[in-house]
């Protein structure tokens, strides 16, 4: 009776293991499908995220292609104002000019008068030099401009908020935008000497009241030329490069902006 | 006796009259100089300035890189404007 039920026992013991390991062999396939299930699903999530990314990236080099051209298109617009007002300039200042030269004419001495003839036309070639120096100046500061969009667009399809660092860049565009019609303005200015407020000279007696007037007209020709070209160059153009600046800062801001790899898709890949 | 004696007399005047007229020629000469400053040869420093090629990416370092390439026009336009202020009071 004892052995039977020793017996009994043992049987009962490896019964319940054989059910166990049943049991067993039947919980590792559902496992491993829902490991491939969850797998699929990460996948699946993984390439709509690509996807999206890729419609976005897509999207954005429209939008730089576009903005490119615009800011060709504007660069040129501004080329021809900026040509138009300065045949305009000419145009209106042709007569003055040519009293002015017979003033020139007039001076006996002839160092006096080689510096004359020099500086009668010095004022309206600084004139142009510097505005379009500054045009060209500009410019750049849209390339940069452009740049930084190009930079936020990256980090915005990568889910970063760039919304501080846009909002910055907009305002540089603007200040440039700003400037570039102060510098037209600027270009369409003239700087020739008013003969009509210099004594002609008829005699070498008034030589002197000839010579002291054109010094009057150089001196003032010469301040109101400085003055605006400093008021430009400390003004507007001032403004649009701490602009730029402030955007470059602000785009500093984002975290990991300069990072162009796609973190999401690194680290799937690695699992 | 006497004709020796003038004309010494006579070479000798003759090399002061030349001595005052070099002596007259270069004051002339100086003073001018002084008055009338060398023209500036007219060549605007923004003429000469060219800028920099920009960087060819967008990152930060790069686009921070291109801005502080231009150069301040400070110093330049202030050349300009000393000049054209040498040559107007030179006039």
């Amino acid at each position: 009776m004892k052995t039977a039920g020793i017996v009994g026992g043992i049987a009962l013991l490896l019964s319940a293991g054989i059910a166990f390991a049943q049991e067993g062999s039947n919980v590792a396939p559902a496992r491993q499908q829902a490991k491939e299930q969850v797998k699929e699903a990460k996948g699946a999530a993984l390439e709509k995220r690509q996807a999206v990314r890729e419609e976005a990236k897509q999207k954005m080099e429209v939008a730089r292609e576009e903005a490119k051209q615009k800011m060709e298109a504007a660069r040129e617009a501004t080329k021809a104002r900026i040509e138009t007002v300065r045949e305009e300039a000419k145009g209106r200042v042709e007569a003055q000019k040519e009293k002015a030269k017979e003033r020139v004419a007039a001076i006996q001495d002839k160092v006096k008068k080689q510096l004359a003839e020099k500086m009668a036309n010095q004022f309206e070639r600084l004139n142009t030099t510097w505005t379009d120096h500054f045009l060209k100046l500009l410019d750049r500061y849209e390339e940069i401009a452009q740049k930084m969009q190009d930079r936020a667009a990256i980090a915005a399809a990568r889910g970063k908020d760039v919304s501080a660092a846009t909002a910055a860049i907009e305002s540089a565009t603007a200040a440039i935008t700003t400037a570039r019609e102060a510098v037209t303005a600027q270009a369409a200015k003239t700087y020739v000497l008013d003969a009509s407020v210099v004594a002609a000279a008829t005699s070498a007696s008034n030589q002197g009241e000839l010579v002291q007037g054109l010094r009057k007209q150089f001196q003032d020709l010469h301040k109101s030329l400085f003055q605006d070209l400093f008021a430009i160059r400390d003004g507007v153009m001032k403004t649009a490069k701490t602009a730029l600046q402030s955007a470059l800062s602000a785009l500093n801001k984002v975290p990991r902006v300069d990072d162009d790899t796609d973190d999401e898709a690194t680290s799937a890949t690695e699992q | 006796m006497d004709n020796q004696y003038n004309a010494q007399q006579g070479s000798s005047a003759v090399w002061w009259v030349a001595g005052i007229l070099v002596l007259v020629a270069l004051a002339a000469w100086y003073f001018y100089g002084k008055q009338t400053p060398a023209p500036s040869t007219g060549t605007s420093t923004a003429e000469q300035t060219q800028l920099p090629a920009p960087t060819a990416s967008n990152t930060t370092a790069d686009i921070s890189t291109d801005l502080s390439q231009l150069a301040d026009d400070a110093a330049a336009l202030n050349a300009d404007a000393a000049a054209s202020a040498a040559d107007v009071s030179g006039f």
